[in-house]
């Protein structure tokens, strides 16, 4: 009688559990509330590129121009975060044969696309003033403006001093935070 | 002795008619007995009766567990974007026992639409905190408390919130209650290199989710009521 009981208490339990019945959980179970709300959260990218067109998102490489004439390069914040002094920006040029070049930009107040240049003259327009912003060889941290929008660009002068023929450089740029 | 005598004696013994008749009569109240035994099931038959109930009846009522979430200013409807390190974005959100049941043990577990660094790097992926202010509200604009700051989760990975539930308030939530929430989101301090507009491996850059906010009560512990 016992050892049938048993077999009978175990066929029941058995066939709870196939229903989804746990009577322990149900001995367990009492009320309970929920409420949900849902939010976005995301990341920007930070990034400055160099190329000879106004940088797109896209834009990635390190342009290798000659050294045999002044060059014009667009300096551009391509990520999708607006750039300030807490990002760190570092130009970097590298040069072969010994080649000796600077980066210069023309200050001017600060427009989103802005180039201060009179290309053809080589000289700064209006009353700006030139700079040099980095040296070959010699990486150099670029000061940013206070806020550097996204597809903010300047444009800069990579300026030939000394034994540039037949030689290049490499301008690299890096963002870090 | 006539012929008579002789025929009576030859006749099976018959009972006078007057006695059959009582025998019948008997056999007529033993029936009914017997059926009144059936039909009243061997009781004896009630004649009288007495009933008393309450007037008025007795009302009883279950209790209604719920629980709302409303936004406070910037509340979880607002998207948090563009976290850089360092950035802690502050959101505010009131969470209230809106049934008439007192809960216990409110609890949070957050979803996230997107399985990525932002939620799954316990080191560098977004940080969680709540804290409440209690007896006042928040000011959303400055962050300050009109009451008391009361710490209810500290700094915590939210890749630890999206598989188990935390506690936010671990005791009562009585009904009516309302708990002010100031939820911040942070993403830690962390250093990544982007080089010529390349990103980094395995970088949190350029990464976005969307998270599902669960608070959760449960039921007071039951109680037996005496008087």
């Amino acid at each position: 009688m016992g050892t049938r009981c048993r077999r009978g208490a175990a066929v029941l339990f058995a066939a709870a559990a196939v229903l989804g019945i746990s009577p322990v959980a149900d001995a367990l179970a009492g009320l309970g509330a929920v409420t949900v709300k849902s939010q976005s959260a995301g990341v920007p990218k930070w990034s400055v590129v160099f190329s000879d067109v106004t940088a797109t998102p896209a834009t990635t490489g390190a342009p290798n121009p000659g050294l045999d004439t002044d060059t014009y390069w667009w300096i551009s914040n391509n990520g999708t975060a607006t750039l300030d002094p807490h990002f760190t920006v570092t130009i970097t040029i590298v040069t072969t044969g010994g080649a000796s070049a600077q980066l210069e930009q023309c200050s001017g107040p600060p427009n989103l696309v802005q180039n201060n240049w009179d290309e053809s003259a080589g000289t700064c327009l209006g009353t700006g003033t030139m700079s040099v912003i980095a040296y070959a060889n010699t990486p150099t941290p670029y000061v940013l403006p206070a806020s550097y929008p996204v597809t903010a660009a300047m444009r800069l002068r990579l300026h030939v001093t000394g034994n540039g023929a037949g030689n290049t450089a490499t301008l690299n740029v890096t963002v870090s935070r | 002795m006539s012929r008579y005598t002789t025929t009576l004696d030859r006749l099976p013994v018959a009972e006078p008619p007057d006695e059959r008749k009582r025998g019948r009569r008997l056999a007529g109240m033993l029936l009914g007995f017997l059926l009144a035994t059936a039909v009243t099931g061997g009781a004896a038959v009630a004649l009288l009766t007495a009933v008393a109930y309450n007037n008025p009846g007795q009302t009883v009522s279950s209790g209604k567990l719920s629980l709302g979430l409303t936004d406070q200013g910037a509340g979880f409807t607002q998207a948090v974007t563009n976290l850089v390190p360092n950035d802690t974005v502050y959101r505010y959100v009131d969470v209230s026992n809106n049934g008439t049941a007192d809960g216990t043990n409110l609890t949070l577990q957050i979803a996230s639409s997107a399985s990525n660094k932002l939620t799954t790097d316990t080191t560098n992926g977004l940080q969680l905190a709540i804290a409440a202010c209690t007896g006042g509200t928040w000011n959303t604009t400055s962050a300050g408390c009109s009451g008391t700051i009361t710490p209810l989760v500290a700094s915590t990975p939210v890749s630890g919130v999206t598989g188990t539930p935390i506690s936010v308030v671990s005791g009562a939530f009585s009904a009516g209650a309302t708990a002010h929430l100031r939820v911040s989101m942070s993403l830690p301090t962390q250093t990544e290199v982007t080089t010529n507009g390349t990103l980094p491996a395995n970088s949190i850059q350029a990464l976005s989710t969307t998270l599902t906010y669960t608070f959760t009560v449960t039921q007071r512990a039951g109680v037996t009521t005496s008087g």
